[in-house]
């Protein structure tokens, strides 16, 4: 790889600032669980600890995915997953902090259902839209797979009263094609990158999308990515 | 959800160790900190027989001493190793079992798509931070996964490819969440075993349904050993397009473009994969060979630094980096650093006698050549001393090149000396005993030494024959006691060590089990291995012996 620009030279030091960083984090997070483990009325008291430093850790990962992004030194790592194992590890990290706010966090896949994804950049666009329904659900948030012709949909579903208007009715593409603004803040960021990465999943012509909508099955807002693709699926490839 | 309805016996009895169980973990990171921190982790998860490994060379020491259940690898372990290489280089040194788990943890994401020999991959990435839930999570996952595919990786391990293949050909029938997972190993045994019509077809049928890269991989590797090189071409330049991080699309792009003559986009090639991945020895050794063919020495030369530097830590260290280089300098008649690089390779190669015999006599060479032959005679004297200490694990192009500088330096006695083991320990090689016909008439001895070739050839060949004769007349005991003798004076020679295998084995077969018997016939076709001269019949053979020392059931003698 190349180093010889200025650009090169940032690449490098943001990379190996964000490694070193992480080392930080897993080194902070035994710390808390160390401390965790020696205090009788933990409860879920830790919880909020453990989560801010999976929110910098993920903002990190969605910085440097950006950043290469915007370097066109990107190549997708995108593979076959089991849907249904990638949700079980979101539940199971997020069960601590949604517990503590007394939320609920349903996983609703079939059993089996694997698809071609980014699973780090996808994890960071799901990671987004949990932290983003966390703080306007009142008591569930829905986590879903699900086929539309061509496409796996995966939603982030709430109960509360749903996104405004405006949020429903913008045009992403419109929207971000020229860039982000600081206007939509750290909402907006996020929307970006999930546009960004849905953007990435290309397949057949046909590129992925995100939508916004009030229509979900819980009542509130319904965030959800659109992959283009198929299942994995093979039968009788033997003799 | 349902692990359990693909999980039987003893695969349950693996998976449901209870807390404070015996499974043995290794955590790899260079940070004290982090060992201690994932320590903690698996402490709560009841796992306390945890060690420790703060660098590669650690690592491996620690896998040799150790049969691990589970290793936690750090990908990024600073100047040394990567996790990817300790992977490659313990499965290499026959380190890992095949219920081991091997995991990689990573800083990005993201790691290289590095997929290599289906044997060689980790069974699951983690990127940092990770809290214990997820590390329980996906060390549950791993031993899932593992146990549904445990008898094939076991069959794997003996070498026994149809029993493994027809386990996954049976296994992917029921439908299980790891189908995937089993095709992936199944191609990879389909190409394994050489059958790749079925290699093709499979990975065909697949990918009519699914765009697995690993299928579209194996496609290209088929369509390769089919001869169909414009097809395996277009698929590695399909994954390419689809990854430009593919890193063995690029390897097999470059053998595609070799195989249809045009070494040039060979060349480019293997020097993008080099680029994305420099850490990797054969390849940086294929490159610098293939650029020094091409004449482009300046490339031939950093391929061979790089497979040098890299190689330092490695158990890859060979001195095929160093004679490549020594080669290249000379060309370009840099004579004094292609000195200087030699007598670096003795030091850092002085604890491996072959590859250490290899290039003294690659000093002695260049020292005759440039006509300095009191120099060439001092090296010629260390290269007898090792080769006397070592001949059994000498390989002949090595020997041979020994004889040649022994013999352009009138050291008769020694050169003779060689020439003469070559000939004992493969009588039957008619390309090598033609070669050493050559190098006697080339080096002015034909006169003095190639009567006495010609006769030790004659009597050796008598000998077998004579061996042979008794085997196929039933006198099997007297056969042996020939090929015993017979492999005391020449105990490499491939001929005899196979002979005298077979005569233990049918003695067996006639009369049953018997330590000593197979204790020889062992040690017979043990030598052929180390001599690198594996071919069918001793694959054969194996098998035999496998199946004779199998007792029947009920007898149980283990």
């Amino acid at each position: 790889m190349t180093s010889d620009t200025t650009g090169g030279h940032f690449k490098a030091a943001l990379a190996l600032t964000i490694h070193d960083v992480k080392n930080s984090l897993a080194l902070f997070l035994d710390r808390v669980e160390a401390v965790q483990a020696l205090d009788e009325n933990a409860g879920q008291k830790y919880a909020g600890f453990k989560y801010e430093i999976k929110r910098i850790n993920n903002n990190l990962v969605r910085l440097l995915s950006l950043y290469k992004v915007d370097e066109d030194d990107f190549a997708l790592q995108d593979d076959f997953h089991l849907v249904d194992d990638f949700f079980e590890e979101i539940a199971a990290e997020y069960a601590a902090v949604l517990h503590e706010k007394d939320i609920e966090l349903i996983p609703d896949c079939a059993d089996g259902l694997c698809f071609r994804f980014d699973k780090g950049l996808i994890y960071g666009v799901l990671d987004n839209a949990i932290n983003n329904a966390a703080r306007y659900t009142k008591t569930r948030i829905g986590l879903k797979a699900s086929r539309e012709e061509g496409y796996l949909v995966l939603s982030v579903q709430d109960d509360g009263d749903g996104y405004p208007e405006c949020m429903l009715t913008q045009d992403l593409s419109a929207k971000f094609e020229s860039g982000i603004d600081m206007a939509g803040g750290a909402t907006g960021l996020g929307l970006y990158f999930s546009w960004i990465v849905a953007k990435l999943h290309k397949r057949e012509g046909r590129a992925g999308y995100v939508r916004l909508s009030n229509d979900g099955e819980l009542g509130g807002g319904c965030f959800s990515i659109h992959l283009p693709g198929e299942n994995a699926s093979f039968s009788d490839v033997c003799g | 959800m349902g692990s359990a309805d693909i999980l039987t016996g003893a695969k349950l009895r693996m998976l449901r160790k209870e807390p404070s169980s015996s499974r043995r973990i290794l955590i790899v990171d260079d940070f004290a900190d982090m060992r201690m921190a994932i320590r903690r982790m698996l402490r709560e998860l009841g796992e306390e027989n945890v060690d420790f490994a703060g660098n590669g060379k650690d690592a491996i020491t620690k896998m040799q001493r150790t049969v691990f259940d589970i290793v936690l690898c750090d990908y990024n372990l600073g100047d040394g190793k990567d996790g990817h290489q300790i992977l490659e280089e313990a499965h290499h040194m026959g380190f890992i079992t095949p219920s081991c788990i091997f995991i990689l943890i990573t800083a990005e994401t993201s790691v290289p798509n590095v997929l290599g020999a289906i044997e060689c991959q980790p069974d699951d990435y983690i990127a940092k931070p990770f809290t214990k839930e997820l590390l329980h999570l996906r060390l549950r996952k791993a031993m899932e996964r593992k146990g549904s595919l445990i008898e094939i990786y076991q069959a794997v391990r003996k070498e026994n490819y149809k029993d493994a293949i027809s386990l996954a050909e049976e296994k992917l029938k029921n439908k299980s969440r790891y189908m995937f997972d089993i095709a992936k190993v199944l191609g990879g045994l389909y190409i394994k075993t050489k059958e790749y019509e079925a290699a093709k077809n499979f990975y065909q049928k697949i990918l009519g349904q699914s765009n697995f890269n690993w299928a579209k991989f194996g496609l290209g590797q088929a369509h390769y050993y089919l001869g169909e090189y414009n097809a395996a071409a277009n698929v590695f330049e399909e994954l390419i397009r689809e990854n430009q991080y593919f890193i063995d699309a690029y390897d097999w792009a470059a053998k595609c473009s070799l195989a249809t003559d045009d070494a040039a986009q060979a060349q480019q090639k293997l020097a993008a994969a080099a680029r994305l991945s420099p850490k990797t020895i054969s390849r940086q050794l294929d490159l610098g060979e293939l650029a020094r063919k091409n004449g482009d020495l300046d490339t031939a030369r950093g391929a061979f630094r790089a497979a040098i530097q890299y190689g330092t830590h490695s158990c890859f260290k060979s001195a095929r980096e160093y004679l490549g280089l020594t080669d290249v300098l000379l060309e370009q008649g840099n004579t004094k650093k292609a000195m200087a690089n030699l007598k670096e390779a003795r030091e850092q190669l002085a604890e491996q006698p072959a590859d250490l015999l290899q290039v003294i006599t690659a000093t002695a060479t260049a020292h005759q050549e440039k006509g300095r032959s009191a120099e060439a005679l001092d090296f010629l004297k260390q290269a007898e001393k090792l080769y006397q200490a070592h001949s059994g694990s000498i390989s002949d192009d090595v020997s041979l090149g020994l004889a040649k500088v022994a013999l352009k330096l009138d050291d008769t006695e020694f050169g003779a000396a060689v020439v003469g083991n070559l000939a004992e320990n493969n009588h039957d090689d008619d390309v090598l005993v033609e070669k050493l016909k050559d190098l006697i008439t080339e080096t002015g001895h034909a006169k003095t030494l190639s009567g006495v070739l010609d006769q030790s050839i004659k009597a050796l060949r008598a000998l077998n024959k004579e061996g042979i004769k008794l085997a196929e007349n039933g006198r099997l005991q007297e056969s042996l006691e020939l090929f015993e003798k017979a492999s005391e004076k020449a105990p490499n020679n491939k001929a005899f060590n196979l002979n005298m295998a077979l005569a233990c084995i049918l003695l067996m077969q006639k009369n049953g089990a018997d330590a000593k018997l197979m204790y020889k016939a062992r040690r017979c076709l043990d030598r052929v291995a180390n001599a690198g001269k594996k071919d069918k019949r001793h694959k054969e053979l194996s098998k035999m012996l496998e199946t004779v020392a199998t007792p029947k059931a009920g007898q149980g003698s283990e």
